[in-house]
């Protein structure tokens, strides 16, 4: 490209004013947007300020590279405990953790699910494994394989949504096969750089624990949840309620199902644990945070977790998955 | 018959957590587990009972007896069928079984002392060989829940009308029994049959009963049944409730089981089925109240509501007249707005006005940035550049700031229009000025995006793309972002310029992001709308319209609006990227829609300037200048000012 740097331009003085008049309050179009680091562009604007206006030739690619964070030390663990009363572990679980390359700097892309599944003659434990595979494999083909080339162009909500209607209608089509009433709860969580997408059915949940506590980014899709979102059951009546567990929304249990969607920055977010029932039914939110807290190693704090649940009885089963986010 | 489970499944293999189940069984189509159903002591056809009754098929399966096809032998020249309900017990502990059998013997019991064509006649009830047996009329025909499963959509207005009076009907009877009222407790359409001749019939009284007014535990079933019934309190209202949500079911298909409960009210019956009478809904959406006390107060009430309908006083089509009528309001007679002002300039306005110190400032293709008295419309002044300006103008302090088609950003006095700087690019500049700080940001035809500092016109810094920027940035969380005529979205760090990330979309960039929910939401002409995660730039969701979107998205409340060439005006949910509503002007939209006070303002290539609801996109009213909108509103104490092709500057009341 060979273009004349634009005339030098006949610029008015700018009037000499005190510098801090001009960023010190209101101004009309800061829109509610955190404030500028000022002190930083002033003195870049001092630095180069030596002809008013000057712009450099168009070829000469001055682009400055911001240096890339580095992507957040993603440490996973998963665990899956039959519990002290059950005689099978009807719970599956997935991990994966890629880092994957991009011209602007690698990112993390983590994908993490839980499937408690449901239904007697095994049917459980097949749905629930059906649903990790249906989910794992959508996502490794349009996701991590176009990632890895550096074409992400998808609509990542859709794109689980979409995953997990599919693994429901292999259940749902493998039960009607078979006359099973299998069925199972799936919560898909997708780690893309620094930001969560959560693909949901059920009552498996998924939380984020930042400093100032344990977050809930899941609903339970079961009557008493609901009733308790809506205040009108207390979380304490609801611990006894005869349909505690009772889900209105199942995957693998009818031919079409609407799927919840989490979009969720990690922010300042230290840890994301997906939790079955067989997990948080039984130990305090309180008492989860206090074990991922203390527990560096989120191997050894998965561990710690479950079994907490056993020691409460353990009368599901139980399946965690604790991701460090760095 | 076909036994599909749904959803409203009890997980876990322990015996008593199926309790829910523990007083419903239908007679129709049933919903077991494959457990129950393996248990299911199911006789074959030919077995006789008490010499009398014998069995010819099985009808259905429950939870906790099994409904077969009979006739009795006692009848010998004629043939009389009957439904044959036998109770069967697959609960471990006995307490269970116990309370089984008084809530057989209760169904029984009930039964026996109703009358009322609505509800099956009892014939028989003993004991054999220690299981317990009903004998019942046998009901011909087919429960609601096959009949809208074969219908494969939604139930016509005015059958569903019919038996919705006759099943409160049968509900005002039940509810009137002394001395106490009857609570049916688990109306859904898997429990009413329709006969050949279209009346209905209430099946399984299971866990009907005498009200009671002590706390149980029997719920009925998820989705159709009211929040009172959880707990543990059911009263006539909650059978009100309950009708409610099978009528809502039949008139759209939408299986409440499957969707979040309670939450009808979200999903108003005329959003899913338009067709449907709005005098209908009102009188089925009233019966879904949450709280008890603003349902309907009795089942007569809400049947006498349901005959003052159009579709039942009319006797034919009241839905269908209905839809058209409200469909009318569109079209033509809408309302317009009154000018308030009209400044006219050399050139089109492209340029969308800014307003700031009790002026309009607006660009004009005759290549004047103009001021103009806010309130009254009169010229302030102008400055000339060397080119046209299609770019908007910003304000800072005491200066404003346009781009123009001679390449030059300029920079003058707000009051008197002297020029403080001017800043050369390389190519005509029509992208917009954003100010932060002391800091604008703006984009070239010169394929550069710029930092300047709008104190003396010095740049800070600037960074290259491959084409022409005409989007104008979007500032937030110390990163500016804005898109290229290269199809990419970029977000640059707001101190040096230097790449956070950016995305490929198909197609050129024009339209100007916004934010909102840490998304960075933008049209492209690739047709689709764009919300990006603000982190890394994926996509988090996508919309595709069917033209070009280079009008800039809106955020207001939960929705983003945003006008696309294909000529509807959009208003999209920012969590999902779902449509929330359209509106067809049946023209262009580049325009780009601002909402103040919850309404929706933009103009579109027909010389319109529209006024819409943002609640629902119903007109408020439309303005016809003589040329083009592409000019986009702003909107100030009740005034919004535009400008036209027709070379123009309109003020225009809200």
């Amino acid at each position: 490209m060979s273009e004349t740097p634009p005339p030098e331009q006949p610029s008015a003085p700018a009037p000499d004013q005190p510098d801090t008049a001009w960023w010190s309050g209101e101004d009309a179009e800061n829109d509610g947007t955190r404030p500028l680091d000022t002190r930083s562009v002033i003195a870049q604007a001092d630095a180069t300020d030596r002809r008013p206006g000057e712009t450099e030739p168009l070829d000469d690619d001055t682009t400055q590279r911001e240096t890339p964070p580095p992507p957040p030390a993603i440490v996973a663990a998963a665990l899956r405990h039959i519990g002290q009363v059950r005689e099978t572990n009807q719970d599956s679980i997935y991990t994966l953790v890629s880092s994957i390359p991009r011209e602007t700097g690698d990112a993390t892309l983590g994908l993490f699910v839980v499937a408690d599944g449901m239904g007697g003659h095994e049917g459980g434990e097949i749905a629930s494994r059906m649903a990790i595979a249906a989910v794992a494999r959508r996502i490794i083909a349009d996701l991590l394989v176009p990632a890895i080339e550096g074409t992400i162009n998808v609509s990542l909500q859709a794109l689980m949504v979409e995953a997990v209607q599919e693994a429901n209608r292999a259940i749902w089509e493998h039960a009607r096969l078979t006359g099973s009433d299998m069925g199972t709860t799936c919560t898909a969580a997708l780690l893309l750089g620094r930001s969560l997408y959560i693909g949901h059915v059920g009552d498996t949940r998924a939380y984020l624990i930042d400093a100032n506590g344990i977050h809930q980014l899941t609903t339970d899709h079961s009557a008493v949840g609901r009733l308790i979102e809506m205040g009108q059951l207390n979380p304490d009546e609801a611990r006894d309620h005869p349909l505690r567990s009772h889900l209105y929304r199942t995957v693998g249990q009818h031919p079409e199902i609407a799927v919840d969607l989490v979009f969720q920055p990690i922010g300042d977010a230290t840890h994301l644990l997906l939790a079955s029932d067989g997990l948080w039914g039984y130990v305090e939110e309180t008492t989860m945070v206090s074990i991922v807290r203390t527990i560096d190693s989120p191997q050894r704090a998965v561990r710690a977790l479950v079994d907490a649940a056993n020691r409460a009885g353990g009368p599901d089963n139980i399946s965690a998955v604790l991701v460090r986010l760095g | 018959m076909a036994l599909i489970k749904k959803p409203g499944t009890t997980k876990g293999i322990d015996l008593n957590s199926s309790s829910s189940n523990a007083g419903s069984d239908p007679q129709g189509t049933a919903t077991p587990g494959a457990r129950a159903r393996a248990a299911a002591p199911v006789m074959q056809p030919g077995v006789i009972l008490q010499g009398r009754y014998v069995i010819e098929g099985t009808l259905g399966v429950g939870g906790m007896s099994v409904v077969y096809r009979g006739r009795d032998l006692r009848f010998k020249d004629v043939i009389r069928p009957c439904a044959i309900k036998e109770m069967y017990q697959s609960a471990p502990d006995s307490n269970t079984r116990l309370l089984n059998l008084k809530n057989f013997e209760r169904e029984a019991g009930l039964l026996a002392t109703l009358q009322h064509p609505a509800i099956p006649k009892v014939f028989d009830f003993f004991e054999e060989n220690g299981r317990v047996y009903l004998i019942l009329e046998l009901i011909q025909g087919k429960d609601l829940e096959t009949v809208l499963d074969e219908a494969k959509g939604p139930l016509p207005e005015e059958r569903v009308a019919r038996w919705a009076v006759q099943l409160c009907e049968v509900l005002s009877y039940l509810h009137n029994q002394k001395p106490e009222p009857i609570v049916f407790r688990d109306m859904k359409p898997s429990n009413v049959m329709v006969t050949p001749d279209d009346r209905i019939v209430l099946i399984d009284f299971g866990i009907a009963r005498s009200l009671v007014r002590t706390r149980g535990t029997v719920i009925g079933t998820e989705g159709y049944s009211p929040p009172e019934q959880y707990k543990g309190v059911a009263e006539p209202q909650s059978d009100l409730y309950a009708l409610g949500a099978t009528l809502h079911h039949l008139l759209t298909a939408s299986d409440p089981r499957t969707e979040t409960p309670f939450t009808f009210h979200e999903r108003p019956l005329r959003q899913l089925n338009p067709q449907v009478s709005p005098e209908l809904a009102a009188v089925i959406e009233k019966a879904l109240s949450y709280d008890m006390k603003t349902r309907w107060a009795s089942a007569e009430e809400m049947r006498l509501a349901l005959l003052q309908t159009p579709t039942l006083r009319s006797g034919k089509g009241g839905g269908s007249a209905a839809a058209g009528k409200a469909a009318l309001p569109r079209v033509n007679n809408a309302a317009t707005t009154e000018l308030v002002w009209r400044f006219v300039c050399e050139d089109e306005v492209r340029s969308s006005p800014c307003v700031s110190h009790g002026m309009v400032f607006v660009g004009c293709y005759d290549t004047n940035l103009y001021a103009v008295d806010a309130g009254r419309g009169e010229f302030r002044w102008k400055y000339a550049t060397e080119g046209g300006i299609s770019s908007s103008p910003a304000v800072w302090n005491d200066i404003v700031i346009v781009g123009s088609e001679d390449g030059a950003v300029y920079a003058c006095d707000v009051r008197r229009g002297a020029l403080r700087w001017t800043f050369r690019t390389g190519k005509p500049v029509r992208s917009s000025p954003r100010v932060l700080d002391r800091v604008i940001f703006i984009g070239s035809d010169d394929q550069h995006f710029y930092a300047i500092d709008g104190l003396r016109g010095a740049q800070i810094w600037k960074y290259r793309t491959w084409m022409p920027i005409r989007s104008s940035a979007c500032i937030a969380r110390e990163s500016v972002y804005f898109g290229g005529g290269d199809g990419f979205v970029y977000a640059l760090n707001i101190k040096n310029g230097g790449v956070r990330w950016k995305q490929r979309t198909q197609q050129p960039v024009i339209s100007s992001p916004a934010f909102a929910e840490n998304m960075v939401i933008v049209g492209s002409m690739d047709n689709t709308l764009y919300a990006l995660d603000s982190e890394g730039g994926w996509p988090v969701w996508k919309y595709r319209t069917n033209h070009y979107v280079n009008s800039s998205p809106f955020v207001f409340g939960t929705r983003v609006f945003v006008g696309s060439v294909d000529g509807n005006l959009y208003a999209i949910e920012v969590k999902n990227g779902k449509l929330a509503w359209k509106y067809d002007t049946g023209s262009q939209i580049t325009s780009s829609p601002r909402v103040e006070q919850g309404r929706v303002y933009f103009g579109a290539a027909d010389g319109c300037v529209y006024c819409l609801d943002a609640a629902n996109g119903a007109l408020i009213w439309r303005y016809e200048t003589q040329g083009p909108v592409v000019s986009s509103p702003a909107i100030s104490e009740g005034v919004v000012y535009i400008g036209s092709l027709d070379h123009a500057l309109y003020a225009l009341r809200a």
